[in-house]
């Protein structure tokens, strides 16, 4: 998953927040995925319209650190939550 | 705010 990717979640897969336990989670079919803290901050903004990059526009106006570093952080992320069929790359 | 490399742990649903 590269810059110009723009994440989405496929259908069936939403992330909600479980007020219950004071958490966000990633519900899908038969799973689900607990995000850290930054983790959610980036899943909040997978919407099926900003790209990778652009995620990475805004998160670095926000967090201490080189934006390259967010953009490879942020990829490697939705790279292995595509694996697993969380997300998908349009 | 610090920027921590960002981790999705899946869950038991069990």
């Amino acid at each position: 998953m590269d810059g110009a990717a723009v994440p989405r979640f496929p259908r069936g897969v939403r992330l909600r927040e479980d007020a219950a336990r004071g958490r966000w989670v990633v519900l899908a079919p038969e799973r689900a995925f607990v995000p850290d803290d930054v983790a959610l901050e980036v899943l909040k903004l997978v919407d099926g319209e900003r790209s990778v990059g652009g995620i990475a526009d805004l998160l670095a106006a926000r967090f201490d650190a080189p934006r390259e570093v967010i953009e490879a952080d942020i990829a490697e992320m939705l790279r292995d939550l595509a694996e697993r069929g969380v997300v998908v790359a349009g | 705010m610090a920027w921590i490399k960002p981790r999705v742990a899946e869950v038991s649903l069990a």
